[in-house]
C-alpha cells in the first residue's frame, strides 16, 4: 500500500541532495578527522566548512560557536546541563535557578528534573489556552540566582511560535546575564531564523527535522559564553563534546540547511499554502473538530485537530491501516500513546485531549496526499464516530 | 470463482511464545492480523522480567513487523489501574486472596480490549491462552478445557459470555506447548521460541505481594494477632494482606506440628492456624457467577460436575445449587483443603467450563 506521510515533525526523509553529500562523506572522507595526515586533513577540512556554513546560515557572529552532537536532545543536555555545571563550578556556594516552559520536549523537561535531583532550583511557566507563553509569570519568576531560562522556538505538538525576540528583550531587559538558550529544534531548518533578530546565547537543533541525517544535531554557542562539557574524553568539537566527529552527519546537517536556504521562499510559500488548504477542507469535511494551539502564530505545517467522539489513538491505528502516518501525544520506547503534556498545560479538557491527532507536512508532500488523508480521516472518524455511538 | 474477503483478527500480543504463536497460525490461515500489545503499567518501574515491560513488547513488534503485520500498542495504564490493581489491592487488604489474571480477561481483555480491536476493524480478537471455543447446531458457543490439559488456561476464562465467545479465537488451544515452541523456531523467531513463562502476577514481577500493598495503601499500623482456633493469641502478624490460606511458612511461630492459616478475619486484623486436619472443608460458597451457557442455571443442580477451587488446583468432584440471590453452594463428593476467599472456583462438566465465581467465605 502507497504510504503518505504526514509526520514532518516528528522526522522527515532524507533529501536526495544530502543523501549524495552524506554517502559522498561516507565513501571519500573516512579517515578521522583528529588523524595528522591527509584523509584526517581532509575530513577535517569537510567538518570545518560544514560549520562555518552553519554559522552563516545561523548569521553567527566570529566568536560565536557550533558544537556539532548526536542529536537536538545531546545539544540540549549540553546547553543546559553544561550552563549549570559551569555556574557551579564558578560559583560554588549559590544554588543555581533555571526558568523553562510547561510545554517543552521532554529533551528540555527531564533535563530540568535531572537537575533537581542535582539540587538546582526550577521553576515552570504556564500557557494560556491559546498556548502563549504566561510573561507576567516568566518576569516574576526571575531571581538574583537565575542562571538560565530556556523556551522553545516553535512547539512540536502544535506548532505554536513563542514571540521568542520579545520574551528575550524582557528577560535581559531585567537581568542580562542570564543564559537564554532555546530548543529551536522545530524551527531552523524549517522557517526562517537569524541570530540577528534574536540573538540567543545558546540554541539546539537537528539534523533529521530538515531532511538530514538521523543522529546529528548542533548547539549554537554565543562568544563568551561559558559552558562545561557532559562528554568527557578528546578535545574534539573545542573541548566540549568528545568523541570521533560523525563527519557523515555534520555534512548533511550543512547541506540539509543549504538546501532549505536554497529554496526558502518558495517552499514555505507552498507548506503555508498546504497547510492552510488541509486545515480548511478537514474543517469542511466534518463537524466536530477544533484545532489545538495558536490560531495563528504557528508553524503554518502542523495542524494539531481534536475530533470529538474519537479516541487518538484508535484514529491513529486506523489511518495506520489505510497508509498514513500521523502521530499524538507522546509515544514511550514500547509505542505506547500517553496523554501529552502540552495539551494539557493549554488547559483543555481530557476528551478534548484524548481525541487530538498531528498531522505535519513537510517538503515531500503532495496535493494528491491531502486529497487522498482528508478523505480517509472523515472515513475513519465518521466509522469511529458511530462505533462508540 | 468468487474472492473471499479476509477476516480481520486482532491478536493480543504479550511478546511471549503463545500468542507469537497465535497470531502466525491466524495468518497461515489467511486471515488478516493485527497485532496489538496492551501496556498496562509504567514499564519504567518494572524489571525486564514482566509481561509489559519494554523488552517484551518489542519481541512482539519484532514478530509482527518480520511476518508482515501491523501492530499497535494499546495504552490502558489507566484502565488496568482502575479494573484490576485497585480492586487487587483492596481484595487484600479484605483478607482475601484475589486472582488478579481473572480480573484482567474480564475488565481488560475481553471487554476493553475486544472494544478497540473492533475500532481497528477486526471481527475476531484472539489470545493466547490455552483453551478452546465450541459451537453447537443451535449456534451456542462452549469453553473447553485446551487439548494440552497440563496447559490448560480455561480456569481464568470461565467469565466469558456467549457475546464474547461469538467474538474470540483461541488458535494455539489445540496444540502443546512443545509444538508452539517449534512453530515459533520454524518461523524465525528462536530466543522467543525459547522464552521462559511467567509463573508471577505481571504487576508484581519480584512475587512480594505484601511489598507491593504496603507501597499502594499507607497504613498507619497493620499488626495484629495470630490465634488458634480457640481463639487463644500465638503471636503477631505483619498485616493480613501478607497472608493467605493455607500458608505454612513466614508464620513466626515455634511448634512440632505444622501449622496453616484456616482463616483471615479483616474486621478484627487476625489470622487464625490450625493443623492441617482443620484446612478442610465440605462445601464452599461463589459469588459473582458467571455461566457460559446462562441456561445451564436451571440444571446446575442436577449435573455431574468438577471443580476447581485455584488455578493450579485438581479439578474435584462436586455438585452444584444455585442459592437466592445468584449465590452457588457447590458441595465436595470428599472434603477439600485450603478453599481460599478471594481465589475463583470454576465448575466444569468433563472438558466443558460451565461457569464460576469467586469465593466468599
Amino acid at each position: 500500500m502507497p504510504r503518505i506521510y504526514l509526520d514532518y515533525n516528528a522526522t522527515t526523509p532524507l533529501d536526495p541532495i544530502v543523501l549524495e553529500e552524506a554517502v559522498n562523506a561516507l565513501k571519500n572522507f573516512s579517515g578521522n578527522p583528529s588523524s595528522v595526515y591527509e584523509e584526517g586533513r581532509a575530513a577535517r577540512i569537510l567538518i570545518e566548512d560544514s560549520r562555518d556554513f552553519v554559522k552563516s546560515f545561523l548569521d553567527a557572529g566570529g566568536g560565536d560557536e557550533v558544537i556539532f552532537t548526536s542529536s537536538g536532545s545531546e545539544s540540549i543536555n549540553l546547553a543546559i546541563i553544561g550552563a549549570v555545571y559551569a555556574y557551579k563550578r564558578l560559583n560554588k556556594s549559590e544554588t543555581p535557578h533555571i526558568i523553562t516552559s510547561r510545554v517543552e520536549h521532554h529533551a528540555v523537561l527531564n533535563t530540568f528534573k535531572f537537575l533537581e535531583t542535582r539540587g538546582v532550583e526550577t521553576t515552570y511557566i504556564g500557557i494560556n489556552e491559546f498556548g502563549e507563553l504566561i510573561m507576567d509569570d516568566l518576569i516574576s519568576s526571575i531571581k538574583e540566582n537565575t542562571v538560565l531560562i530556556s523556551i522553545m522556538g516553535a512547539n512540536n505538538e502544535t506548532g505554536t511560535l513563542f514571540p521568542l525576540k520579545q520574551i528575550l528583550k524582557t528577560v535581559k531587559n531585567i537581568k542580562d546575564d542570564i543564559l537564554f538558550h532555546s530548543d529551536m529544534v522545530q524551527v531552523i531548518g524549517k522557517t526562517g531564523f537569524s541570530l540577528n533578530n534574536i540573538p540567543l546565547d545558546l540554541c539546539s537543533f537537528s539534523g533529521h527535522k530538515f531532511y538530514a541525517l538521523k543522529g546529528c544535531g548542533a548547539l549554537y554557542i554565543k562568544k563568551g559564553v561559558t559552558i562545561d562539557p557532559v562528554i568527557y574524553g578528546g578535545h574534539q568539537e573545542r573541548g566540549l563534546r568528545a568523541g570521533t566527529e560523525n563527519t557523515a552527519g555534520i555534512v548533511s546537517i550543512a547541506k540539509g540547511l543549504g538546501v532549505f536556504q536554497n529554496n526558502m521562499n518558495n517552499e514555505l510559500k507552498r507548506i503555508g499554502a498546504f497547510g492552510e488548504i488541509f486545515l480548511d477542507r478537514l474543517f469542511s469535511a466534518m463537524e466536530g473538530i477544533r484545532l489545538n494551539g495558536h490560531p495563528v502564530n504557528r508553524l503554518k505545517n502542523t495542524i494539531n485537530v481534536s475530533f470529538d467522539g474519537v479516541r487518538a489513538e484508535s484514529l491513529l491505528f486506523n489511518l495506520d491501516l489505510y497508509g498514513i502516518s500521523a502521530s499524538a501525544g507522546s509515544a514511550c520506547n514500547a509505542g505506547a500513546i500517553s496523554l501529552s503534556h502540552v495539551l494539557k498545560a493549554h488547559g483543555y479538557s481530557i476528551n478534548r485531549i484524548e481525541s487530538a491527532v498531528r498531522f505535519s507536512i513537510g517538503r515531500f508532500t503532495t496535493m494528491d496526499d491531502l486529497d487522498y488523508a482528508i478523505s480517509a480521516i472523515k472515513e475513519a472518524v465518521l466509522k469511529l464516530r458511530t462505533d462508540s455511538a | 470463482m468468487f474472492i473471499k474477503v479476509k477476516k480481520t483478527v486482532a491478536v493480543a500480543m504479550s511478546g511471549g511464545v503463545d500468542s507469537s504463536v497465535g497470531a502466525m497460525i491466524l495468518k497461515e490461515r489467511g486471515y488478516r492480523v493485527i497485532g496489538v500489545s496492551m501496556h498496562l503499567f509504567n514499564a519504567g518501574s518494572s524489571g525486564p522480567k514482566t509481561c509489559c515491560s519494554v523488552n517484551d513488547i518489542l519481541d512482539a513488534k519484532k514478530v509482527c513487523v518480520k511476518t508482515g503485520m501491523p501492530h499497535f500498542v494499546i495504552n490502558l495504564e489507566e484502565e488496568f489501574r482502575a479494573s484490576v490493581i485497585n480492586p487487587f489491592v483492596s481484595e487484600y487488604i479484605n483478607g482475601k486472596t484475589p486472582n488478579p489474571c481473572i480480573l484482567c480477561n474480564r475488565a481488560l481483555k475481553f471487554d476493553i480490549l475486544l472494544k478497540r480491536v473492533k475500532e481497528l476493524g477486526a471481527q475476531f480478537l484472539a489470545t493466547g491462552h490455552y483453551a478452546r471455543i465450541a459451537k453447537n447446531k443451535n449456534g451456542a458457543y462452549f469453553l473447553l478445557k485446551a487439548r494440552d490439559i497440563f496447559k490448560d488456561q480455561s480456569y481464568v476464562l470461565y467469565n466469558l459470555t456467549q457475546d464474547n465467545l461469538k467474538n474470540i479465537m483461541f488458535p494455539v488451544g489445540n496444540l502443546s506447548k512443545e509444538s508452539a515452541r517449534k512453530i515459533a523456531s520454524a518461523g524465525g523467531f528462536k530466543q522467543i521460541s525459547a522464552k521462559k513463562e511467567s509463573m508471577e502476577i505481571c504487576f508484581i514481577p519480584e512475587g512480594n505481594y505484601a511489598e507491593f500493598i504496603k507501597k499502594q495503601v499507607k497504613f498507619s499500623n497493620n499488626k495484629g494477632f495470630i490465634k488458634n482456633l480457640k481463639g487463644e493469641i500465638l503471636g503477631e502478624h505483619n498485616g493480613i494482606f501478607g497472608y493467605t490460606i493455607g500458608q505454612r511458612k513466614g508464620l513466626g511461630l515455634s511448634s512440632k506440628l505444622p501449622f496453616y492459616v484456616t482463616k483471615i478475619s479483616a474486621d478484627t486484623n487476625e489470622i487464625f492456624i490450625g493443623t492441617i486436619e482443620n484446612c478442610y472443608n465440605n462445601e464452599l460458597y461463589i459469588k459473582d457467577v458467571n455461566l457460559i451457557d446462562p441456561g445451564d442455571k436451571n440444571r446446575l443442580g442436577r449435573m455431574d460436575l468438577t471443580v476447581k477451587i485455584r488455578y493450579s488446583s485438581p479439578n474435584y468432584k462436586c455438585r452444584a445449587f444455585v442459592l437466592e440471590n445468584d449465590i452457588i453452594k457447590v458441595s465436595f463428593e470428599e472434603p477439600v483443603k485450603f478453599i481460599t476467599p478471594g481465589q475463583s472456583a470454576v465448575l466444569y462438566s468433563g472438558p466443558k467450563v460451565i461457569g464460576g465465581g469467586v469465593i466468599s467465605q
